[in-house]
């Protein structure tokens, strides 16, 4: 668990965070969202202590922050940035491997932990371990920069503006990943955005700032029903509330068992969100989708009336 | 002087113009000019080889011509011409050409180097340059030569050793306190602006009060004339490419590492030893190389405020109108120059791969 306790910083004249408290439960995935200046990347920074607080305090666990010292506190806490920052003199398994070396494992575990990262962000250990992060692209890269922010199996994950540099492509793919890394470690990520998309498909929990303050905390169906201000309503709204509304929820919750369900329906895996199942149902110029198990078997029928319950 | 050589009968008298007929060696020459030809037909590696081949035949032709024409003279001295300075440096120059054509490497080029080194040592041990006039005078003044090269190189380490420390330290706080960097850069800049020589000259009178004031220093050989001034003033001109490497050196990882070592926890000295070193070094290995051959050069300065070393040669030379005393001061400059550059230059290749 993470608390932020009235926290303030300023920066020379600039006032960074005006106040800010916030609860971040254990093994949430946190998004903090808002625009530029809106003192998310700062508040990130206080956690692991690359910024210290001029009042209010952090707390980890209900342990203060400052309590510890910096270097050992950090290497207790992934930390993933938007320039990746990989160590271009170091290959991809010294990279991943840094701060277990710090730690001072020694060097069996360490390839080891390095061959099970890399397969974990489905990169091939055989291919990727020997090369120089130059040999990479974008998305490798990351790939590269989460396992290595992963190597030592921290509690807590600091994350500030991870795809941001990262086509859209990819940017999708690495989501998936790490939402499945996310449901597969339990661990609590607190990742910095400025994406509603990104932090719709991402977070259990989102943190709403503006102006160095919190302006709404709540899981993403919360904010999207019932904004506590203008500002965090324009932000979810955007022009698409009723989409977003259906990219939260799993069509399945939507579904009728399938016993008469008409011939030729288009099929969408059972996993999929009601968005996908309306655009499916658009897509095939359907009022109906058929949901089907990973075998291919019928497991259910969401039609275009189901949605408005969305 | 036209021609393909020149021969005087000893140091003082005129020399007379030598012509290719003149004498027979063409035993030498021939494979040369063949070599040479060849090099046109040839590509990269070889072509270079070949040029270094046709160098050193022309080199083994000037020492023929110069036994063929002395006589049983043991001062008859034969000198290069128009005709085999320019065919030596359009040799050199093809076989520079021919190496980067090749794509070589530092290390590849030295290697080069070092070969035709060995190449000519191998003529001069054989005799065969022995009536060439650089030759001449070099075993004339054997003592003389040999002594310059150790001053030379003594007073530029002894220039270049302080720097690097001085120069790193001033270097590295310009880095760590951006606001006092242009104090610092541009106070070393402005020492930049002093001619060498008036530098030199400006700092005797502080030596020699210095040595009347501490009987101490005189005894151990400080005074206002000879090495003192030239070192400390050279010392002064190579802190700025020291200092300025330095600081581009420990700038040169790039910020997102820096913030990544930070965030992950290493320590600041971590950070300074696995991240900003090696990733800086090949840069401020650039600023040594500048430096060394920078002191190289200036050292030579150093001979008109009494200091020692291969300026000495080269102002007596200046002095008789003795070009080959001259050359046989400057060419060992350049010389050491060039070995000190290639072997700095390989040494940055290697850490930058």
């Amino acid at each position: 668990m993470i608390r932020f306790e009235g926290v303030e910083k300023s920066f020379g004249a600039a006032r960074a965070l005006d106040g800010l408290d916030l609860v971040v439960p254990e093994g949430a995935f946190a998004v903090l969202l808002g625009g530029s200046g809106a003192g998310k990347s700062t508040a990130l920074r206080l956690v692991n202590r690359l910024i210290e607080p001029d009042a209010g305090r952090v707390l980890l666990r209900g342990r203060d922050v400052a309590a510890e010292a910096a270097p050992a506190l950090r290497r207790r806490i992934g930390y993933v940035i938007q320039g990746i920052g990989l160590f271009p003199h170091w290959s991809v398994a010294r990279n991943i491997g840094a701060v277990p070396r710090l730690l001072g494992w020694d060097d069996r575990r360490i390839a080891a932990r390095v061959e099970e990262l890399l397969a974990l962000l489905r990169l091939d250990p055989a291919e990727y371990r020997d090369r120089m992060p130059a040999e990479l692209s974008g998305g490798q890269a990351q790939r590269v920069g989460v396992a290595r922010a992963l190597a030592a199996d921290p509690d807590i994950l600091l994350m500030d503006e991870p795809f941001g540099a990262l086509d859209a492509v990819t940017r999708q793919a690495l989501q998936a990943e790490l939402r499945h890394l996310h449901a597969a470690t339990g661990k609590t990520i607190l990742m910095v955005s400025h994406d509603v998309e990104e932090a719709l498909a991402l977070a259990t929990r989102i943190a709403v700032m503006a102006e160095g303050r919190l302006l709404q905390e709540g899981s993403p169906r919360e904010l999207l029903d019932s904004p506590a201000d203008p500002r965090v309503r324009d932000l979810m709204d955007g022009g698409a509330l009723g989409m977003r509304r259906l990219s939260l929820v799993p069509a399945a919750s939507l579904a009728r068992p399938d016993g008469a369900a008409p011939e030729g329906l288009p099929r969408i895996p059972a996993g999929a969100t009601a968005r996908d199942a309306l655009e499916a149902m658009l897509a095939a110029r359907a009022d109906a989708a058929l949901l089907e198990d990973a075998t291919g078997v019928p497991a259910g029928v969401v039609a275009l009336a189901d949605l408005l319950r969305a | 002087m036209a021609g393909f050589a020149v021969l005087a009968p000893n140091r003082i008298v005129p020399p007379r113009a030598v012509a290719l007929m003149d004498a027979d060696a063409f035993a030498w020459l021939l494979p040369a000019a063949a070599a040479a030809l060849g090099a046109a037909f040839l590509s990269g590696r070889a072509a270079a080889l070949a040029c270094g081949a046709a160098l050193a035949g022309l080199l083994a032709g000037l020492g023929a011509t110069g036994a063929a024409l002395a006589g049983g003279s043991t001062v008859a001295r034969l000198g290069p011409a128009a005709g085999a300075w320019v065919a030596a440096a359009a040799l050199l120059l093809a076989a520079r050409l021919a190496l980067g054509r090749a794509g070589a490497g530092a290390v590849a080029r030295a290697l080069a180097a070092a070969g035709f080194a060995a190449a000519l040592a191998a003529l001069l041990a054989a005799g065969l340059l022995d009536h060439v006039s650089l030759v001449r005078e070099a075993v004339a003044r054997g003592p003389e030569v040999r002594a310059a090269l150790a001053a030379h190189l003594g007073l530029s380490a002894a220039a270049l050793l302080p720097a690097l420390a001085i120069g790193a330290a001033l270097g590295a706080a310009a880095f760590a306190r951006p606001g006092a960097a242009p104090a610092i850069i541009g106070g070393l800049a402005a020492l930049q602006v002093i001619p060498a020589i008036a530098l030199f000259a400006l700092l005797i009178e502080p030596f020699a009060a210095l040595s009347r004031a501490v009987p101490l220093l005189r005894e151990v050989g400080l005074r206002g004339i000879g090495a003192a001034p030239a070192v400390f003033g050279v010392f002064l001109y190579l802190l700025l490419p020291v200092a300025a490497a330095t600081r581009a050196a420990l700038g040169a990882a790039p910020a997102a590492a820096v913030d990544a070592a930070r965030g992950m926890g290493f320590t600041p000295a971590q950070a300074l030893l696995r991240v900003r070193l090696p990733l800086g070094a090949p840069v401020f290995l650039g600023g040594v190389r500048t430096a060394s051959v920078q002191a190289v050069g200036l050292v030579t300065l150093g001979a008109l405020v009494g200091a020692g070393g291969f300026g000495v040669l080269m102002f007596q030379g200046l002095g008789q109108f003795a070009p080959d005393l001259i050359l046989l001061g400057a060419l060992p400059v350049a010389a050491l120059a060039l070995v000190l550059d290639a072997a700095l230059r390989a040494a940055e290749e290697g850490l930058a791969r």
